[in-house]
């Protein structure tokens, strides 16, 4: 008889560390670590949840024995694409359009670069496809854009492609034709033939992971998950085996980038990718509701990057067409942009004699100058640690020494070609790559026609809270938030959450029309699609009565080339709902782009509808404390000289220990709290609480 | 109402006496610039033009009072200087009456005052501070209908600029911030698919929208002053960055001369563009003498259009460090001999600027350009070979389309050209249309849910990219059928250069594959696909069927198709090579017959590698031999030229 | 200074192969004039190419040492070389 079931446990393996957090029923999170173990990954993962394990004083087995649901993001499949030791695949698709994949609309030579990237026309290349041309086979068959069937498949060639496939020695084969999502009768012959003949080969078809429009973005998605699929399903099922082992009984779930878990079995491989960030967002969207925070700008400082993405209205918003890796995929992903304003940005003077801060990155190595590593150029680290903001005994919570002088000596030296002075020079770091942050932070809100006064910021990674009130006060953001669980953030979301998978259907119709048959068939598509996706769930081993649905669907005016989407009500519809809906259409369209954007004239077209399964997460919230008294002065562990651009000047100022601030502490600005894994900056005429999350929140109104 | 002098004077009044610290401009140029981008980024989502939505044609740009460019978003180069004739003609001729107030929106598209041909059409609004105009933003769009003679907007058979459509000239078609029906119907009425242009019309009203709004929210928080004085100093900067690389090069002069084989539909006629490049100092010079008259059909650029090519390739391959705007124009001085199809005589046709002669023109300058770059290794990274060199294949049609509504439009494949080999790299295989940077085409599907085609095929057209030592990009090949029995079809095609060579190698490398359309009518093609025979999958195999099949010349005027006929463009859009193919690394050349970029005959002819072809490897002593064979025959054939008396 | 892929300024202001080390001529002139020059027929080159020499015709200009392919020309038949480049030698330009 197995003791109570209290335990969630999120484990995100990374790069160099796997974290893992254990949240029980009252909310109570527990943190473990463990160094990532390349090849068996499966190691470092039980190492760390037997690290948090230890901090609970259990054993790995008693833990597991203990845990009612296992979470878990991995790198397994970006590291695949970067290493490029994916499975041997293949590619069937129609005939005269072999060549999709490295054509790439052209527009493949420039997908995930920057403005400044782009600019260079010389220099931008192509990623090159992860199937080779000679894996590739096209057979005769067309189907047109009504779904009708313009050229019946020829199944001998199917046949042969198939044989000749199995004859290279592929692992996986994609299938990805022309209009298949609109009729999916080619790919699914296709997909049979591969069964019978080929009955050990991992097969997928874009009917099924991606039925949207677009070929090209369909076809990377179908190529990419055969790629990287055989060799992630190997490593799930190492590791449910290995958490069977000892002595778990649930299904592992994995995180997915539209931002739910799934079951392994279900889950899709290419879903796993930039999954780890997804697992930030979720998390952040599940402690906004906790805080009754519905719009929430995510931000999070790296090495080498400044990521930002955005909750809104208490949903993360969906990128449009986006890249893994620079190539275009067509699965609903969370929306999270990167510029190259991380702590390694390095600063550098032009041509023409301007002072610049990035997008160039020293990364972690050489890394900035004061890591002592070879770094030679000036970071955004080393002027942080200049003015004053970064203790250069207490970095990462004294883990890595600081070598002041030297980020001084690199700061003075380049500044004298400016006819700057030490302080001036590093100032100018600061600022400039704070104003950058802002401009990306303006652009992700009010692109999606949002107004960004409405919105918090909630700051990540070993940067975010150091130039958080910076880069937010600007656009008269609420407040900021930094989160005890910040460096395991990505961790916790996965922990927490929900179990979710999307499915898609394309129903075409005009609008203005017959409303009660559009009504009618919309009522049908959404359905059918309701009824895949209970089945789906059921099939997986879910309660039907724990699925929740949600809808959205994609329109667009008519003759547009691009779709927008809205939420619809999950119901039966009748005419006055499709008048409605177009409302509701023309009312976000004109808040996204302005008044006059929207050609109502030229009537609407309904393109696309999808349908959420979700179920929730079984983690707790956040456990609280009562909020004590104010007075923080018993976290005060020292004072330092801090440049304040109010003061114009250095000027003593408070160190606090995060570790020994109690709920309810208010640390007037300006003040710099010290936490182990990042450091918060409290400007003059801020403050700063801690809440009863143990979350510190300065408020900038 | 002030006068244009008044205007301007308060305008300089307004950015006067407003210091910039380095760190400020870092920042509020960066500012704008994320500005400028947003706001393009609006037309694309909105456009319903698939060449603008997903082919990126669509230009925005930030102006000073004077109309002169302070920034322009990255994307469509083609526009930068020559929209600026358009700002300047609204203050010369419309300051005092009917005056100029803010939440007008003024609409031009004429290419003897700014444009370039009359698919390229603009909207530009004024910036208001305290009542008093400080700056101008201006949107345009490639709008591939404009009620010529023939559909989609470049008509082949066009002998006059009055062929090409409605010019509209400064009209408001936005007063005070209503729309102003009478002069929009001007343009409406005069358009086969009016439904279609509305649509970009909202899309740029909507960009200047948004463009205007942030603006001003700058203005408000850091003065209008201080941003103006930082569009100024935009200027300033780009020209500073400008004259310092041309600091760097050598001095000299480098020249080129490309030739087109036709006029215009009906017109096959040799013509030529001559370039010699200047380069003394911070000065660069392009003198085209020696360039052809002009021709009697459209193949012309009037003087706005051969300055937005020279723009083209001195932006994207030259200055492409420094903000696009007026200040890389100010290094530059150019010779436009009159009368020349690189300068148009007034109410010359000028239909196909862009494409051809246009893309000569930035074909060879950037050719020029990557000459230039050899005499300083720290740019050697950026030469390019010569590519889009009147590459610009493009189907253009007219008629009904399978949702029933009548259009005129123009397929955008010829973006995924093959882009020029660099000294350390191969050239990008379906890359870049050079005037464009984000360079897009569409996905087969969107293309056949909005036009009455499908696509037997659209693939990397094999041995179409310059063979050389780093092998030119190769460019796309692709077919379009007539396919939903829809009431009236017409189809033609601009294009260039079947019986010369366009696109030219650099250093050794020969020039790319020319253009070759095909159409095939009264096959059986039809009837063989619901049969399931497989249709043909290459142009090889189009000329193997029986019925009507044929190649015709590089440019055929819109002419009433039928169902089932395939009309293939082949050959071309290959970027150059550089260097002698003989220094291509055998492995190299293997793997370009693997992936179909060359074939088998080309490794054997041109590169003298020779490739078992059942095993698929190089046979190393038989490539020897075959290379030493191709020395002993170039010093067998070659002697030093002499002139002929 | 490199002028070419395969072509330098040497000290004594001649142009030189970079590959075998030839001299070819003087940096004020037009290297085209000192290096062996052949017709080679487009229709050799693989690929769809132009049919008629008065329309164009290719040009091979080779190193006369190596007989490395320096510069294809396409022209009408009959074209005399272009001189495409042209380097100033006095100046002051940091390249030099």
């Amino acid at each position: 008889m197995a003791d109570k079931e209290i335990y969630v446990i999120g484990v995100d393996t990374g790069g160099t560390f796997t974290d893992c957090v254990v949240l029980d029923e009252t909310g109570n999170v527990t943190i473990g670590k463990a160094e990532t173990t390349p090849g068996i990954l499966e190691e470092g993962v039980l190492g760390a949840i037997a690290d948090a394990a230890s901090h609970l004083g259990l054993t790995l087995e008693r833990l597991l024995d203990k845990t009612r649901a296992v979470n878990q993001g991995t790198t397994v499949g970006t590291n695949i694409l970067i290493n490029r030791d994916g499975a041997r695949a293949g590619l069937i698709t129609t005939e005269g359009f072999e060549d999709t994949i490295y054509v790439q609309r052209a527009v493949g030579r420039i997908d995930g670069l920057s403005p400044d990237e782009i600019r260079h026309q010389a220099t931008c290349r192509k990623p090159e496809p992860v199937i080779p041309k000679e894996l590739i086979y096209g057979v005769t068959e067309r189907i047109d854009c009504f779904g009708k069937v313009a050229i019946p498949l020829n199944r001998r060639q199917v046949e042969e492609a198939v044989d000749e496939l199995k004859a290279h020695g592929v692992e996986a084969i994609g299938v990805c034709l022309l209009w298949g999502f609109l009729n999916p009768s080619h790919e699914q012959e296709i997909e049979k033939i591969i069964h019978e003949r080929a009955p050990e080969v991992f097969c997928n078809i874009s009917s099924r992971i991606a039925p949207t429009i677009r070929e090209y973005g369909r076809t990377n998605t179908v190529v990419i998950d055969a790629y990287v699929g055989p060799p992630m399903i190997k490593w799930y099922r190492n590791l449910k085996n290995a958490l069977k082992g000892r002595g778990y009984r649930h299904e592992l779930l994995t995180m997915q980038v539209w931002g739910g878990v799934m079951p392994a079995e279900s889950m899709m491989p290419i879903g796993t990718i930039n999954s780890g960030p997804a697992g930030g967002v979720v998390g952040s969207r599940l402690m906004g509701s906790y805080l009754g925070l519905d719009n929430v700008v995510t931000t999070d400082v790296g090495g080498t990057s400044f990521d930002v993405s955005l909750v809104a209205e208490g949903k993360p918003i969906a990128a449009r067409e986006p890249p893994i890796m620079r190539y275009r995929i067509s699965i609903p992903t969370i929306e999270v942009i990167s510029i190259g304003a991380g702590g390694g940005t390095v600063a550098w003077i032009d041509a023409a004699g301007l002072f610049k801060v990035g997008p160039v990155s020293a990364g972690s190595l050489p890394g900035p100058v004061s890591y002592g590593r070879g770094g030679k150029d000036p970071t955004v680290t080393d002027a942080d640690l200049v003015l004053g903001y970064f203790n250069p005994d207490y970095f990462l919570g004294g883990k890595l020494k600081l070598d002041k002088e030297a980020a001084e000596d690199a700061i003075r030296k380049l500044g004298e070609e400016m006819g700057w002075g030490l302080i001036e020079t590093a100032r100018a770091i600061f600022t400039i790559q704070n104003e950058h942050m802002t401009d990306l932070l303006r652009l992700m809100v009010t692109r999606r026609g949002y107004d960004p006064r409405d919105f918090v910021v909630f700051a990540f990674g070993g940067g975010g809270p150091a130039h958080a009130a910076f880069y937010s006060a600007p656009l008269s953001i609420k407040s900021i938030y930094m989160f005890p669980e910040s460096a395991v953030f990505s961790a916790y979301g996965i922990a927490t959450s929900d179990i979710q998978r999307i499915f898609n259907f394309s129903m075409y119709a005009r609008l203005p029309g017959d409303n009660e048959d559009i009504a009618k068939r919309l009522t049908s598509a959404y359905q059918d699609l309701d009824k895949k996706a209970l089945a789906e769930m059921e099939l997986i081993g879910f309660r039907r009565e724990d699925v929740m649905l949600s809808r959205s669907i994609s329109m667009k005016f008519a003759r547009q080339v691009n779709m927008e989407s809205i939420d619809v009500p999950v119901n039966d519809y009748v005419a006055a709902d499709i008048d409605d809906i177009q409302r509701r259409f023309i009312e976000y369209y004109t808040r996204l782009y302005g008044e006059g954007a929207a050609f109502v004239e030229a009537g609407m077209e309904i393109m696309a509808q999808s349908v959420t399964a979700t179920i929730l997460s079984p983690a707790a919230p956040p456990a609280s404390r009562p909020l004590g008294s104010a007075d923080g002065s018993k976290a005060l562990k020292g004072k330092r000289n801090v440049y304040w651009e109010k003061f114009g000047d250095f000027h003593s100022t408070g160190i606090y220990d995060f570790q020994a601030m109690m709920p309810g502490n208010t640390i007037k600005g300006p003040s710099i709290i010290e936490a182990a894994t990042t450091t918060l900056v409290i400007p003059p005429d801020l403050s700063a609480m801690m809440n009863e999350y143990g979350q510190v929140v300065v408020e900038l109104e | 109402m002030a006068n244009k002098e008044q205007i301007l004077e308060q305008a300089r009044r307004m950015r006067k006496d407003v210091e910039v610290s380095d760190v400020e401009y870092e920042i509020l140029s960066y500012r704008l610039y994320s500005v400028v981008n947003e706001a393009r980024q609006a037309i694309l989502r909105i456009s319903g033009s698939p060449v603008v939505a997903e082919g990126g044609e669509a230009l925005y740009a930030l102006y000073n009072a004077e109309g002169l460019g302070t920034l322009l978003a990255c994307g469509l180069l083609l526009h930068m200087i020559g929209t600026q004739g358009f700002v300047g003609e609204i203050l010369d001729i419309q300051s005092e009456h009917p005056g100029i107030n803010d939440g007008d929106i003024f609409m031009y598209n004429d290419p003897g005052v700014g444009g370039i041909h009359a698919c390229d059409q603009w909207l530009g609004t004024p910036v208001f501070r305290e009542g008093k105009l400080v700056a101008w933003l201006g949107a345009l769009t490639h709008t591939a209908e404009t009620g010529a003679i023939e559909p989609g907007g470049m008509p082949p058979s066009s002998r006059s600029l009055l062929h090409e459509g409605y010019r509209v000239q400064g009209i408001k078609i936005q007063e005070k911030g209503h729309l102003n029906r009478a002069s929009l119907n001007c343009v409406l009425r005069s358009s086969r698919d009016p439904g279609y242009y509305m649509l970009d019309m909202h899309a740029k009203i909507a960009s200047l929208n948004v463009g205007k709004e942030r603006l001003l929210k700058l203005m408000d928080q850091y003065g209008t002053g201080k941003i103006l004085s930082v569009m100024e100093r935009n200027i300033e900067y780009s020209e500073k960055l400008a004259r310092a690389k041309l600091r760097d090069l050598a001095d000299g002069t480098w020249r080129c001369t490309i030739y087109g084989d036709s006029g215009g539909s009906g017109l096959e006629r040799l013509w030529k563009i001559s370039i010699a490049m200047i380069k003394e100092g911070d000065k660069l010079k392009l003198d085209f003498t020696g360039s052809s008259e002009e021709n009697e059909g459209p193949v012309n650029c009037m003087a706005a259009g051969t300055i937005g090519n020279i723009f083209v390739a001195i932006g994207s391959q030259l200055f492409w460090e420094a903000p696009w705007n007026y200040g890389v124009w100010k290094p530059l001085e150019v010779t436009l001999p009159e009368g020349s199809l690189v300068n148009a005589k007034w109410m010359s046709p000028c239909g196909m600027c862009p494409p051809t002669p246009g893309t000569v023109i930035s074909s060879a300058i950037g050719g020029l350009i990557a000459r230039m770059y050899f005499t300083n290794e720290k740019y050697w990274g950026d030469i390019n070979s010569h590519w889009m060199g009147c590459n610009l294949v493009a189907p253009l049609y007219g008629g009904y389309t399978q949702h029933g509504h009548l259009t005129g439009s123009v397929f955008g494949d010829a973006w995924a050209s093959g882009i020029g080999a660099g000294i350390d790299r191969d050239g990008v295989d379906t890359g870049a249309a050079m005037m464009t940077v984000e360079s897009c085409i569409t996905d087969v599907e969107m293309s056949e849910l909005t036009n009455p085609f499908i696509y037997p095929w659209r693939r990397e057209g094999i041995d179409t990219g310059g063979p050389g030592r780093f092998r030119g990009g190769t460019g796309i090949s692709y077919a379009i059928m007539a396919h939903h029995s829809t009431p009236y079809l017409e189809l033609g095609w601009i294009g260039q250069g079947k019986e010369v060579s366009t696109t030219l190698g650099l250093c050794g490398a020969y020039p790319c594959s020319s253009f070759f359309p095909v159409i095939a009518r009264d096959t059986k093609i039809k009837e063989n696909m619901t049969k399931g025979l497989p249709k043909p999958d290459n142009v090889d195999e189009l000329l193997s069927l029986s019925g009507d099949v044929k190649s015709y010349p590089s440019m055929v005027a819109t002419h009433p198709i039928k169902d089932g006929d395939i009309f293939a463009f082949d050959g071309a859009h290959g970027g150059g090579g550089m260097g002698d193919p003989l220094d291509r690394e055998p492995e190299k050349v293997l793997n370009d017959v693997k992936n179909r970029w060359h074939s088998l005959e080309m490794a054997e002819k041109v590169y003298g590698v020779i490739i078992e072809p059942n095993i698929m490897k190089v046979d190393a002593e038989a490539t020897r031999a075959r290379r030493d064979e191709i020395i002993a025959d170039r010093k067998m054939r070659s002697n030093i030229w002499k002139e002929k008396k | 200074m490199r002028i070419h892929y395969y072509l330098d300024i040497d000290k004594n202001k001649k142009i030189r192969c970079r590959k075998c080390n030839q001299e070819i001529c003087d940096a004020t002139e037009n290297y085209k004039l000192h290096v062996p020059r052949a017709e080679k027929d487009p229709s050799d080159i693989p690929g769809r190419r132009p049919t008629r020499p008065e329309m164009c015709t290719y040009y091979e200009y080779f190193c006369p040492g190596c007989y490395t392919l320096l510069d294809v020309e396409a022209q009408p038949k009959g074209s005399p070389p272009i001189w495409d480049i042209q380097i100033k030698m006095d100046c002051n330009t940091s390249a030099l």
